[in-house]
């Protein structure tokens, strides 16, 4: 491996790695310090993931306490959870609304140990998004209680439940793009029909879920929504990792990869695969979906994607690691951009004034001032951030990001 | 009359969770929900074997195989503690 990770992120690509397969004889790296190791790995929310590889190291007794407390903190949510999106899910269907859980335990099920998936929310799409109404009554029936905030407006609304846990409750599948034709399809895409849910028991909880070819898609376009707008964590890469370790159907993957193309993703879906494969141990063998081929990923039913480069992947997995190292809110971190260049910022401002701000931003005349507002937040967050930095660093980060992002549309898929 | 057999209900699941095992409600289980009861070595042991259909006499029979009994307290033991879960609907009498 390379030399762009430290010893400390080795070995933790290592515990991951140990975690995901039955591999007895996965390599040791050296000089690490466990302290470290153990520090990303908690800001990452993955303890509980690799709970069983990590508790054979030299931890102290503080750190074994806070690794049984995250365990049990983490299963406890996810039965929490689980147990209350199956309540609300029940309340829908019985007035007629379908919909499905996303994220969660529709991801978690396949994980060695689901109930070690981190979840801190209730994600829910409605099947037809015509049926918000309806379901908005059904939640306040039940005691829930919307949170106002217009940055939600035109993605999903958030709840607060009866016993504290937060509901996302999705309109649609992911925050628009700026690609017309790209938040088209997905929402005509994902208007979903009853033969569409999946009903699937995860540790005696029934839910509704995504078949494998959507929910594929989904935690693909989540990656992407997530890279551009903040980065995202190692958890996301352990969720594809999870997904594809496993027989997936020949039929699934083709929608899967038909949806892809259709949406230009082809080589973020090849960084994404080559990066699990390489460095967080998506298996080559018996029992996974996928292998290599020279220099292509494929599975029984043909090419999967090209197998990205390994300096890409490192590139995208430092970012990853980068992304949560001292537990940074993910909310908080600087965007990527499309391009690069003045106007490619001015652009992306414009995007997050809409997303940010869907009504205000109707009236032109109130854009200037609600530009003035988003750059001020971005200035102070990334401020924050990235410990008091000067504006110019601040900026050329969002271009070290933006210049990957590049990387990545550029690669084959 | 002949001894019940009892299963463990489908409402409940047992799990591993860091270092003890935790009975954790998955279906209408009034009071009990949204709660996890840690389990110990006996009980884990008694869920375990009624998982299929079993007399709570199997169960010591079982028991006594495996663990010895110094004390001779193995039989109440699981007899009280079998009681619990039926009371609490924890295992259910197969019909």
């Amino acid at each position: 491996m390379n030399n762009i990770f430290s010893k400390n992120e080795i070995r933790l690509l290592e515990l991951i790695t140990g975690s995901f397969s039955d591999n007895k004889t996965e390599k040791k790296a050296a000089g690490y310090d466990i302290k470290e190791v153990f520090s990303i790995a908690l800001h990452h929310g993955i303890l509980p993931v690799i709970y069983k590889k990590i508790k054979e190291e030299d931890l102290s007794g503080e750190e074994r306490e806070i690794l049984e407390a995250s365990v049990k903190t983490t299963a406890s949510d996810f039965f929490n959870l689980s147990m209350t999106a199956r309540r609300i899910t029940s309340l829908f269907k019985k007035e007629g609304i379908n919909a499905v859980i996303l994220k969660g335990a529709s991801i978690a099920r396949f994980y060695p140990v689901p109930e070690s998936r981190r979840s801190k929310d209730i994600d829910i799409l409605l099947a037809d998004p015509e049926n918000v109404k309806k379901a908005e009554s059904v939640l306040i029936e039940a005691g829930f209680k919307r949170t106002e905030k217009e940055y939600n407006a035109n993605h999903h609304e958030v709840w607060g439940t009866p016993d504290n846990h937060v509901l996302e409750l999705h309109t649609i599948l992911v925050e628009p793009f700026d690609d017309k034709g790209f938040n088209d399809y997905i929402n005509k895409r994902y208007i979903l029909r009853e033969e569409d849910i999946l009903h699937e028991k995860v540790l005696g909880i029934e839910l509704p879920m995504l078949f494998d070819d959507r929910l594929a898609f989904h935690l693909l376009l989540h990656m992407m929504m997530d890279f551009y707008r903040h980065g995202f964590g190692l958890k996301l890469l352990c969720d594809w990792v999870a997904f594809w370790n496993r027989d997936v159907k020949e039929d699934q993957i083709k929608n899967f990869l038909s949806d892809v193309e259709k949406c230009g993703q082809k080589g973020f879906l090849s960084v994404v695969t080559s990066t699990c494969i390489r460095y967080l141990g998506l298996k080559r063998e018996n029992g996974c979906t996928l292998n290599i081929d020279n220099d292509k990923i494929i599975y029984a039913g043909g090419t999967f994607c090209a197998l990205a480069d390994e300096k890409i992947c490192e590139d995208f997995l430092y970012d990853i690691i980068d992304t949560e190292r001292n537990g940074k809110p993910d909310d908080e971190r600087m965007v990527a951009m499309k391009n690069t260049g003045f106007m490619a910022l001015v652009k992306e401002f414009h995007h997050q004034t809409k997303l940010y701000y869907p009504k205000a931003s109707k009236a032109i005349i109130t854009l200037p001032v609600l530009y003035v507002i988003v750059f001020v937040r971005f200035l102070i967050n990334n401020k924050r951030v990235r410990g008091g930095a000067k504006l110019s660093s601040i900026v050329k980060e969002a271009d070290r990001r933006s210049r990957l992002l590049r990387r990545i549309n550029e690669t084959e898929g | 009359m002949a001894e019940p057999k009892y299963v463990t209900s489908s409402d409940f699941i047992l799990r591993e969770i860091g270092e003890e095992y935790v009975l954790v409600p998955v279906g209408d289980v009034g009071d009990l929900e949204n709660s996890m009861i840690s389990f110990n070595e006996t009980y884990t042991f008694i869920w375990k074997q009624f998982e299929t259909p079993a007399t709570v006499s199997e169960v010591i029979e079982v028991a006594r195989q495996e663990y010895e009994d110094p004390e001779g307290l193995m039989e109440r033991h699981i007899r009280e503690a079998s009681e619990e879960l039926v009371k609490r609907s924890i295992i259910k009498a197969v019909e």
